[in-house]
């Protein structure tokens, strides 16, 4: 299942947290080389502190991860402001009530592999993108804002998604990291579900009586 | 996105009128005419310490409950303020776990005339500072539920103001002329002279959407309520010069 963690729910799922900073670890500053903040064992960052969204796709039970996502809105503090600041200022500084930024979007190859024997790492990313689209939908976000290494834009391409690559930059991993604005919409959704063949809604935390409504709204 | 007219007009004209209120006071009541609510409340949770030590708080609550809440320490229980200073989504009342003492909280607020639906924003600006503008209505969940998704994006632009205001109102005047992007400001001039988000993205080799983003922030940053006052904004500070 797919649902969001927010500041005043992170004590609940001790578990989620824990493995999302030790997964953020073992892609980001082990697999990708990123220079990224390890402290025992575990990615995280200033903005962690900042009581982020976030995105995690778990286990009915809420306690075995599989995949997550960082969500933050672009008029509070944000990372990819401040880390692309150098490289390409005035292209990447968007800022407004509805656009967001997501950052440090991961999937447990391993867990999803036991737990899911038949999804490919390339469908389990497809799944994360449906519902991500689907939760910044239902949410009222109309635009993110997410850094990528290059290989990610043919899986973007592959599950129709609607992005605008804004800029890359060398220096921060092995590969240079790139900077796009994604379009969060109805028609995208739809395309997406096209494209990837994903048809039943993945995001479970909305109350369903809302769910069609906030679709047809935002649609 | 299919904009209602009638929606987007309303908005408009509350969003204006509020920049012209005098301070966060008077601005809430503009916002509670403008949409037909109970109340509003704007409460900014974190404040410098030196300059202030209490919350900064307007409300269009009656005075007997904002009593009562206080003299009721309703602060150390309310749900709403609790949890809506620490989640980054607009929430509605209903989806909050109440505890049995605060149940009795928001059966206590409807004996003050409080109303039943209630929907609050969180804020959170650049330099953390954290923010809740809770709305009111005298309405079942059913017919609140289909008003805020008509309005939700407006109600979070006009939280923002709010927020930009009371930061005015603790430590004094805005910096006139933000500064915007080379982006935002291309996407500017295109706009004011007359050009669409199409034609703007066929111009600067940008998709149609990342036009949209753009103008949106660059009207953010200028604190309009739509492009053309955005554009006129922008010639009057000389961040464009459309000729």
């Amino acid at each position: 299942m797919f649902i969001t963690l927010q500041a005043h729910q992170y004590a609940r799922y001790p578990e989620l947290m824990d493995r999302m900073f030790r997964l953020r670890k073992e892609v980001f500053a082990d697999r990708l080389g990123w220079s990224v903040p390890v402290i025992d064992g575990c990615e995280r960052d200033r903005y962690d502190d900042f009581g982020p969204l976030y995105l995690v796709w778990c286990d009915d039970e809420k306690k075995r991860l599989y995949g997550s996502m960082r969500l933050m809105p672009t008029t509070g503090p944000t990372l990819l402001y401040d880390v692309f600041r150098d490289t390409f200022p005035s292209d990447i500084d968007l800022v407004a009530p509805g656009i967001w930024e997501g950052t440090r979007m991961c999937i447990d190859e391993e867990a999803i592999a036991i737990d899911f024997p038949g999804l490919t790492p390339l469908d389990a990313f497809y799944r994360l993108l449906v519902a991500l689209c689907e939760c910044a939908l239902y949410h009222g976000i109309s635009m993110m804002l997410s850094n990528y290494e290059p290989p990610m834009r043919r899986v973007y391409r592959r599950a129709g998604v609607d992005v605008d690559e804004l800029g890359c930059a060398d220096g921060y991993g092995r590969l240079p990291v790139c900077c796009g604005l994604f379009e969060v919409s109805g028609p995208v959704l739809l395309k997406m579900r096209h494209a990837t063949q994903i048809t039943e809604p993945l995001y479970t935390e909305f109350p369903v009586a809302g769910r069609r409504l906030a679709i047809r709204v935002a649609a | 996105m299919e904009e209602q007219t009638w929606a987007k007009a309303l908005f408009e004209r509350a969003f204006m009128a509020i920049q012209h209120a005098p301070d966060v006071g008077a601005s809430i009541t503009v916002f509670r005419d403008a949409y037909d609510l109970s109340h509003v409340t704007y409460h900014m949770a974190q404040t410098i310490a030196s300059k202030i030590d209490a919350p900064f708080v307007r409300t269009t609550y009656p005075a007997t409950w904002v009593s009562r809440y206080l003299l009721q320490g309703y602060f150390n229980i309310d749900p709403v303020l609790i949890e809506g200073v620490n989640r980054s989504l607009p929430f509605f009342w209903n989806e909050l776990g109440a505890s049995p003492a605060a149940q009795r909280m928001f059966e206590d607020a409807a004996s003050h005339g409080l109303g039943a639906s209630g929907y609050s924003i969180p804020i959170v600006d650049r330099l953390g500072r954290r923010a809740l503008v809770s709305l009111n209505a005298d309405l079942k969940q059913e017919h609140w539920l289909p008003k805020v998704m008509v309005h939700r994006a407006h109600w979070l632009e006009i939280a923002h103001l709010l927020h930009s205001q009371a930061l005015i109102e603790l430590y004094g005047a805005d910096d006139p002329a933000p500064p915007l992007g080379r982006r935002e400001r291309e996407c500017l001039h295109w706009a004011a002279l007359g050009k669409e988000y199409k034609d703007i993205s066929v111009i600067l080799g940008i998709s149609d959407h990342t036009a949209r983003g753009y103008l949106k922030s660059a009207r953010f940053k200028l604190a309009c309520a739509n492009i053309p006052q955005a554009i006129a904004k922008a010639i009057k500070l000389r961040l464009i010069n459309p000729v």
